[in-house]
């Protein structure tokens, strides 16, 4: 039970006093005005969208047009360069190890690096040119059996 | 559905009194009240853009009771005026008036604490968010302020 019902009771009798007919006429002509869509508003909102599009679209207009592409007409490939002439340079030999092959015969597979020369000479005969190539094979090596 | 100046003097006439005995207990004089009950009343409503909530409109109205008393600290201090926040019937005319003695000789808190929960119609839970404190901490100042109170008003609880 509430200790203090009758108290509560007592204070219950007692309403707080209502605001004199002047305060209450004061508070009526005091009514916020309502919140009316601003037209405007929708003006500044469009404004940014707008002006970006008018600049992308001048942009656009300014930009010189596209050309169509000239027909692809196939030349005979030039070659001034023509080789003459070749040197191979073997650089590593490793072991691989030794798998069964064809035949079920084994095999040991080496793996070689090369670097090849190439000779290249100018058509017109000018001073011949050398390029470098490094090359990578894998040889199988058969196995003599006993 | 009623029009909005409708909606406002509806409200108004519900809820001025809760409003105006709580403005009345947070300034110095009837005429702060009712300037901090006007301005209150006006920024809750545009904030909620319609009836606002009561915790809020009363932590407004003690708000703005605690900016306008800053302003005035440097002028004369009204003393607060006389005023009836009461309405009793003849039977309960006395101790209406023990009962807005005994209200101003209570510490604030308990005040501010007693007005909202029992004439503001608040539950703990909204005082303690109209004042900004805890739950609990609103009911002990209630029940310390009856406890005050029950002294004074023996002769009539009897």
């Amino acid at each position: 039970m509430n200790p203090d019902h009758d108290l509560e009771e007592l204070l219950g009798r007692l309403s707080p006093a209502p605001p004199g007919p002047e305060l209450m006429e004061r508070l009526r002509a005091a009514r916020p005005p309502e919140k009316k869509p601003n037209p405007f508003r929708r003006v500044w909102l469009a404004l940014p969208l707008a002006a970006a599009a008018g600049v992308a679209f001048a942009w656009l207009s300014q930009s010189p047009p596209v050309e169509p592409l000239p027909p692809i007409v196939e030349q005979p490939p030039k070659e001034p360069l023509q080789p003459v002439g070749s040197v191979q340079h073997l650089m590593e030999v490793a072991d691989l190890g030794i798998v069964v092959g064809e035949n079920d015969q084994p095999v040991r597979l080496i793996r070689t690096r090369w670097i090849d020369e190439i000779l290249f000479a100018p058509t017109d005969g000018g001073e011949p040119v050398k390029e470098g190539r490094l090359r990578e094979e894998v040889l199988p090596v058969s196995l003599d059996l006993y | 559905m009623a029009s909005p100046e409708q909606d406002w003097n509806d409200w108004l006439a519900e809820n001025a009194a809760r409003f105006l005995i709580f403005a009345r207990q947070q300034t110095r004089c009837e005429h702060d009240a009712e300037d901090v009950l006007q301005e209150a009343l006006v920024e809750s409503w545009q904030r909620a853009g319609g009836r606002p909530e009561a915790p809020l409109l009363f932590a407004t109205i003690r708000r703005r009771a605690i900016d306008l008393g800053r302003s005035n600290s440097r002028r004369s201090v009204r003393e607060q005026e006389s005023s009836d926040l009461f309405t009793a019937s003849s039977d309960n005319l006395e101790t209406a008036e023990v009962l807005e003695r005994e209200l101003r000789r209570l510490p604030p808190d308990q005040r501010e604490v007693l007005i909202l929960k029992f004439w503001g119609g608040l539950t703990f839970v909204q005082v303690g968010e109209a004042l900004d404190i805890p739950q609990g901490t609103a009911a002990s100042r209630y029940r310390l302020a009856l406890e005050a109170l029950r002294q004074p008003l023996a002769t009539a609880l009897t």
